[in-house]
């Protein structure tokens, strides 16, 4: 083990210098640049190999997938609503004939709510042009259709029939952890990925955890540390054990290990430890600003 | 002898049904053919009720007198759904390279990481190769566009 840390990393030290110093295949440079080269080597191999190994961390990159769909800017949710709205007025009419028989009381229904144009009168005098009637349809506009519900609609909203007959009224996108804006809660920002981020000092650093490797697979460690941190009652999925990133601190290289939880939540172990579930803009307000400047293009933009 | 006699009953009975059912055909052909007289009336549409719910099903297929009138514009319309298109393309075109700003950022980070990972320690390295074989969770979901009723699964299933 200590046989690899040690030789490895100054035979590849060495290989820009390689790269800076090629050896001349001239004959009359070869004698005296090899060995200059070879002093260099031995230099490095004699004192820089304890001193370049930097330690090795392994930081968790935890994160919460969206449970729903991303909100949709203003500017996306207009223009779709401008080709909706443009593909409505270009399609066919609807085939009234063949999925109400005529006669039937759902036709009489139908009939009921959809109110047929005014015709083609030709003793008036329309103003923003004739109809075109075929069908039942103005041709000129897009078809609004009214079907008839299987429930009664009473005052106020009410509905009134059975109950696998009411309107699927969807839960809210928000939740009450939005409305606490409770950061320790998997709930909250549902449309958004969430970060978590712990602080040993009751809230005043923030970081993503970070665990010393000692020739352990860095996501081994990392998985590992996510138990020791939160407890065991975490299901999460490892995507690939290959660093996403590695950033050079005080502290030594922190390699990022990115692993999603999917179900079961982050429970500190240790009472110092206190953490949150943050989106990747309030990843910028908790980190330093270089910090994150870094390792921002790693976040989802959703 | 004797097989051909066995063979003749139904033979007989063959003939019986097609001549059955030439009998009627044959009534039919009568009747259309009947002069100054019109069997199938454009209002009065199919007789046969198999063959009216076939038409009915093309009619809803066909597009006769079903197409809207064309989308005639003014110039200013015009001019207003062009820009609208214009501005989509823009928007799109610069989603489409920042999208591709980030992948290639991101695949520039691997790449240091494990240069780097390969400097310091290779055993290490190769563990972060290594291929395992992996399923995909069947507890992730495709983000939906209403939560359930309950967000989130604080019960831990391990499969």
């Amino acid at each position: 083990m200590l046989r690899f840390t040690l030789r490895a990393p100054t035979f590849t030290r060495a290989l820009p210098l390689l790269k800076k110093y090629p050896v001349s295949t001239h004959r009359s440079c070869r004698t005296p640049k090899p060995t200059m080269f070879h002093k260099q080597v031995s230099r490095l191999y004699s004192t820089g190999s304890v001193q370049l190994l930097a330690k090795i961390l392994s930081t968790l990159l935890l994160l919460r997938p969206p449970v729903i769909t991303a909100d949709l800017p203003k500017f996306e949710s207009q223009y779709y609503n401008y080709q909706k709205e443009l593909w409505k007025r270009l399609m066919w009419t609807f085939p009234k004939w063949f999925y109400f028989r005529e006669g039937t009381l759902a036709e009489q229904r139908f009939r009921e709510l959809n109110k047929n144009p005014v015709h083609n009168n030709p003793n008036m005098e329309f103003i923003g042009g004739r109809p075109i009637i075929k069908h039942q349809r103005d041709l000129r506009f897009k078809q609004v259709l009214r079907l008839p519900k299987p429930y009664l609609e009473g005052e106020e909203g009410e509905v009134e029939g059975l109950e696998s007959d009411k309107p699927v009224v969807p839960n809210s996108r928000t939740t009450p952890a939005d409305a606490s804006n409770d950061t320790t809660s998997l709930e909250r920002k549902l449309a958004r990925t969430l970060y978590l981020v712990i602080s040993e000092d009751q809230g005043k650093l923030w970081a993503f955890p970070n665990f010393s490797c000692e020739n352990t697979p860095l996501h081994k460690v990392a998985e590992e540390g996510l138990y020791g941190l939160g407890g065991t009652e975490i299901n999460y999925f490892n995507v690939s054990p290959t660093p996403c990133h590695v950033q050079t601190s005080d502290k030594g290289k922190e390699f990022f290990i990115k692993l999603r939880i999917l179900s079961g939540s982050f429970v500190a172990q240790n009472k110092n430890t206190t953490f949150k579930w943050l989106t990747s803009e309030e990843l910028g307000e908790h980190l330093s600003k270089n910090y994150y400047e870094d390792i921002k293009h790693l976040m989802s933009a959703v | 002898m004797k097989i051909s006699v066995q063979i003749n009953p139904p033979s007989i009975l063959c003939s019986s049904i097609m001549f059955a059912a030439r009998k009627t055909n044959l009534a039919a052909v009568a009747r259309t053919f009947a002069r100054g007289k019109k069997i199938q009336n454009k209002k009065q549409g199919v007789n046969n009720a198999s063959t009216q719910k076939v038409v009915n099903q093309l009619s809803a297929l066909s597009a006769t007198k079903k197409q809207p009138k064309l989308l005639k514009l003014c110039p200013e319309d015009l001019i207003k759904h062009k820009t609208i298109t214009n501005a989509w393309n823009v928007f799109q075109r610069k989603q489409r390279t920042k999208e591709a700003e980030i992948l290639a950022k991101q695949y520039e980070s691997i790449k240091d990481a494990m240069t780097e990972l390969k400097e310091l320690s290779p055993e290490l390295f190769e563990a972060a190769l290594k291929k395992e074989r992996k399923f995909f969770p069947l507890e992730y979901r495709v983000p939906v566009d209403y939560p359930p009723r309950n967000p989130w699964n604080y019960q831990v299933k391990k499969l």
